[in-house]
């Protein structure tokens, strides 16, 4: 296993991790969960970890992780400085070097109605990040017309590979490709998910022309991007909120292309959606681009126009 | 002329055990000055630049001097090979680099581990209030010092003499 991967467990779940042999591409999670055993996902397929380090489909003999683990395992992955990462942990994640994320779970400390951090921390995800340069390569032409950007919503449910496929399309756009040289592009990664942001300086490769404004809210983060960065291609990950569709329509008004994300399994259920259904139904997006694929994400992806209508399929 | 060589040299001697001592006592409140000095820039990378802990230790390391700053440095790189270590463990391991280079007191090196082994866990506050205790406890700890130096450094003096003179009596 990858050696940024190992590195953010405590020694006891590291040495069993050490002896798994599994292919780091097609590694997806690593589930902890107190007093119960540890699962891995593997190509979209759930195994649980047995002592000497080979799989199992059988429950009971996965090697259970105690509350210790997982405690000594989140010192390690917050860098024994919680402090440091308070606001990132009150939001239930934290973005490690490598770009991959660690969802963590367990009893949420509250003062004014709001998170404020997490004690007795008993759950960790850490989902792997993959960089999968190219993937974006036979979509990228469909996002262009007369030599102009397009804002284009991506679509898929969650793990169904709508970020890495953005984070290629985003190093497309920003470097150039065979359809046109490359613009502006600038990044607002709320979750450090796109560049995956370490110490300010991006882990993916984003491309030479994208600007990347690290864990900030998106509606601010947006607003704040059109007047300093003067983008031509707008792109964010995720947006839902009432505020998102609001700054994504300002970016849309100031001639700036958005590139965005958003779960969803099909464009009727965007549409239906309160705030973003909105923009699909007063035709904001140029291009929809939906994602499915049961055994891998992003095996099949459809491009459909503003109208809805299917241009081409992979 | 060689009696009287030696009893010189027996004079020297004792003086300079009587000189030992009191630079020793000079070096700890030396190394308890600079701890100071460490912890204030220590505590304005936590709190104000949000540094992590082995990104604050090693950027304020160069502030504790040349004894304690090793010190520093090594809990940094072993936080960054990211061992899976505790840091209380790994900060008592390094803490031995204190033991041989230091002065420090059995009691300043126990505070200095206690405050390293609470450093990390929860929120800014309570780092704020885990350094200033530390500070608070090396205030008392250099008066100590400071008391005491005024206190024995004549003290050791005239003994280191007054050993000299005894034992080149008992030679006479």
């Amino acid at each position: 296993m990858r050696q940024d991967i190992l590195t953010l467990f405590c020694g006891e779940i590291r040495s069993i991790l050490e002896k798994a042999e599994i292919d780091d591409k097609q590694l997806q999670e690593i589930r902890l969960r107190a007093s119960r055993p540890l699962i891995l996902k593997v190509a979209n397929e759930e195994w649980f970890l047995k002592s000497d380090g080979s799989l199992s489909s059988e429950e009971r003999e996965g090697v259970c992780v105690t509350a210790g683990q997982i405690r000594d395992s989140f010192a390690v992955i917050s860098r024994h400085s919680y402090y440091a990462f308070a606001d990132e942990i009150s939001r239930g994640y934290l973005t490690v070097p490598g770009g991959h994320r660690v969802g963590i779970c367990g009893k949420a400390i509250r003062e004014d109605e709001e998170c404020r951090g997490m004690r007795y921390v008993s759950f960790l995800n850490v989902r792997v990040a993959h960089e999968v340069r190219g993937c974006g390569e036979r979509v990228v032409g469909n996002l262009y017309e007369n030599r102009r950007v397009l804002s284009t919503l991506i679509i898929s449910p969650p793990g169904g590979g709508k970020t890495t496929l953005m984070r290629d399309l985003i190093r497309l756009l920003s470097d150039g490709n065979s359809y046109r040289e490359g613009v502006n592009v600038s990044v607002v990664d709320e979750r450090s998910e796109l560049a995956a942001c370490y110490h300010g300086i991006p882990q993916h490769d984003l491309g030479c022309r994208s600007d990347v404004l690290d864990g900030c809210g998106k509606s601010e983060g947006i607003r704040m991007m059109i007047r300093s960065m003067g983008p031509q291609v707008i792109a964010v990950d995720e947006i839902g909120g009432v505020d998102d569709v609001q700054a994504v329509e300002d970016a849309a008004c100031c001639g700036c292309a958005v590139l965005a994300t958003a779960h969803g399994e099909s464009i009727d259920e965007i549409r239906r959606k309160s705030g973003l259904g909105k923009l699909v139904r007063e035709g904001l997006f140029d291009r929809y681009l939906i994602l499915s694929g049961t055994k891998h994400p992003g095996e099949r992806i459809r491009c459909l126009d503003r109208e809805g209508r299917e241009l081409c399929r992979w | 002329m060689v009696k009287w060589i030696g009893y010189l040299l027996i004079l020297a001697a004792c003086f300079g055990i009587s000189e030992q001592a009191v630079k020793r006592l000079k070096d700890r409140r030396e190394t308890l000055k600079k701890l100071k000095v460490w912890l204030s820039h220590f505590r304005g990378k936590v709190l104000y630049e949000n540094a992590t802990l082995e990104e604050a230790l090693r950027e304020s390391a160069a502030k504790a001097g040349a004894e304690c700053a090793p010190f520093f440095l090594a809990v940094a790189e072993a936080l960054e090979e990211r061992s899976g270590m505790r840091l209380s463990e790994i900060w008592e391991k390094k803490s031995e680099y204190l033991r041989k280079s230091t002065a420090l007191s059995g009691e300043e090196l126990g505070e200095i581990n206690r405050f390293g082994a609470g450093l990390g866990e929860l929120d800014v506050k309570v780092q704020e209030r885990a350094i200033l205790r530390y500070d608070d406890e090396l205030t008392v700890a250099l008066n100590g010092v400071t008391g005491e130096l005024e206190k024995k450094e004549r003290l050791y003096r005239s003994l280191g003499v007054l050993a000299g003179c005894f034992i080149i009596i008992v030679l006479w």
